[in-house]
């Protein structure tokens, strides 16, 4: 049976009731592309929800359908089975690659979102100037994304993403394309701003040292196609230092399964 | 052609960068006209090479001078024309046809490159015919357009709207087909549907690209106006193609040769004021070129 839910409001016949927040749920999803003779079975069954207010991080060898998985969460693709269920209200999706509308200024980026649900002139000016602050870009207002550095354009992007103001932060990558003093730096005002902002983000990354600095939860694919491979709670206190050596036990640790986790699929 | 050029120099100009407005100093006006001068010399000279290499084909007796007057009959003869006011007359009846029959091929042009874009089903039925229309001489619909219109300004118009919608329109198809996916994508997650999508992502993105059609659109309709005026001669309507005609009926090398030049600098100009400057600020704006200086 496929069955397919957005609207959290009208969940009334699945058994996994859950409060109005902000969480979502996947249950035994499966997402297969292509027709019957030549598909290719992206998500094999894949179980687990995000709680409300919570960090969740993904890590997976590439290709092992991590973006699948988001897009199917951004309501970008339909799974071809189970149920998914998501807060009311579409969730925003941050790309590594900014995707910034080079003809827009700065202001004119994050205030799309704000156009496109249909806020007047001074509401959009009283929100973007907010978020503007908020990522640290006061004074950038007007430039053209093209006149911005990867690390300031990515800000932008992600005050692009909080625009929406969504129940749901979906991150793929975000800053994989980034130097790693940039990355680092972006790390602290990501993990600030899901605090001060009370966010649930769910974060993808093929970074285990990435998902183990930001995670309350790290959850580790399988190879294609993707299946839940391990759970790991993160309880380390925060910020964490990703040179220290509680957060380098641990991402050795989860760094050891997934390389079997590549190598048995490898030999399979 | 443009899209790739545009994509080699973002790949280019990739590397951040920063751009500086420093217009309000005390040498800015002697930056302007130093500015002006670097831009105007290197034409100034191209210019003076072609009269000097002209004049050189007359003192060496190549031709009669009946037949190829040397610059400066011909530009004397310019000058008569103007000062006699026939070179505004001819040029504005001329310039009118042209703007009427391009504004009409822009209005179609766009809506069917648009329509073509955007139907899948349509694109398959008529795709192609308008990139072969767009093939197609001007110059064979004359036949047709002075049997249809018999010869009248409606006659040109026609031909000069074939002439000019296709190459609008596929402008824009290709300019929207080349919009980056990860653009599509951003426009969605952040709340664009259909309308909106296309009102605020797609044409935006393929505004670059729509220029470059509307400006090879403008050459053909300025082709194919001069080759119907030469065509289809409207009584009591002197345009520049009529004068061009007269020139030619009377062995008139000088008048000739003074009017290929006025049908020359107007195509120039129109690039040089209209197109340029917004193809120049279009890319500017998106960082697909440096700023000069």
């Amino acid at each position: 049976m496929t069955l397919l839910r957005t609207l959290p409001s009208r969940v009334a016949d699945t058994t996994d009731l859950r409060p109005a927040g902000s969480g979502a749920s996947l249950r035994e999803v499966s997402k297969r592309f292509g027709s019957a003779a030549g598909s290719t079975l992206a998500l094999d069954s894949v179980s687990f929800s995000v709680r409300p207010g919570e960090f969740l991080c993904i890590a997976g060898p590439s290709g092992c359908g991590k973006s699948t998985l988001l897009n199917l969460l951004a309501g970008l693709e339909r799974p071809t089975s189970g149920v998914l269920e998501l807060p009311a209200g579409r969730p925003a999706l941050m790309f590594q690659d900014a995707a910034l509308f080079p003809w827009l200024t700065v202001e004119q980026n994050i205030a799309f979102p704000l156009r496109m649900q249909g806020a007047g002139k001074a509401e959009r000016r009283r929100r973007v100037e907010e978020l503007l602050r908020l990522v640290r870009l006061e004074g950038t207002g007007g430039k053209r994304p093209h006149q911005l550095s990867g690390g300031m354009r990515q800000r932008v992007a992600l005050a692009r993403a909080l625009a929406q103001e969504a129940p749901l932060l979906l991150m793929d990558e975000p800053f994989a394309s980034l130097d790693p003093l940039n990355r680092e730096l972006l790390h602290g005002e990501l993990e600030r701003l899901w605090r001060e902002a009370g966010l649930t983000v769910l974060f993808v990354t093929h970074d285990v040292r990435e998902a183990v600095r930001l995670g309350d939860r790290v959850l580790l694919l399988s190879q294609r196609p993707a299946r839940i491979a391990a759970e790991y709670p993160i309880d380390l206190p925060r910020p964490r230092d990703p040179e220290a050596l509680d957060v380098a036990v641990l991402t050795g640790e989860i760094t050891r399964r997934l390389r079997e986790e590549a190598e048995r699929h490898a030999a399979a | 052609m443009l899209q790739l050029d545009a994509a080699r120099r973002n790949e280019a100009a990739a590397a951040e960068r920063e751009v500086a407005a420093t217009t309000d100093e005390p040498g800015a006006a002697r930056r302007t006209a130093a500015c002006l001068w670097a831009a105007a010399w290197p034409r100034l000279a191209a210019i003076g090479i072609v009269l000097v290499a002209w004049q050189g084909l007359v003192w060496a007796r190549w031709r009669p001078a009946y037949v190829l007057p040397g610059p400066l009959p011909v530009l004397r003869r310019l000058a008569d024309e103007a000062g006699a006011g026939t070179l505004f007359s001819a040029s504005a009846v001329t310039l009118q046809r042209a703007l009427i029959g391009y504004a009409i091929a822009l209005v179609i042009g766009s809506s069917l490159g648009l329509a073509v874009a955007a139907v899948p089903l349509l694109r398959t039925a008529v795709g192609a015919l308008i990139a072969g229309l767009q093939s197609m001489p001007s110059v064979a619909w004359f036949p047709l357009a002075i049997l249809l219109f018999k010869l009248s300004e409606a006659a040109i118009l026609f031909v000069v709207v074939l002439g000019a919608a296709p190459a609008i329109a596929n402008g824009l198809i290709a300019a929207i087909d080349h919009v980056p996916p990860a653009l599509l994508r951003a426009g969605r997650v952040l709340g664009a549907r259909r309308i909106a999508l296309y009102r605020h992502v797609i044409l935006p993105a393929a505004l670059p690209g729509f220029v470059a059609g509307m400006k090879q659109g403008w050459a053909f309709a300025w082709r194919s106006l001069l080759a119907g005026e030469l065509l289809v001669i409207v009584a009591n309507r002197t345009s520049i193609g009529v004068r061009l005609q007269f020139a030619r009926d009377f062995s008139d090398a000088a008048g000739l040769l003074s009017w290929m030049i006025v049908i020359l600098v107007i195509g120039a100009l129109v690039e040089g004021l209209v197109f340029a400057p917004l193809q120049r600020r279009l890319l500017l704006n998106r960082g697909l070129i440096e700023s000069a200086g």
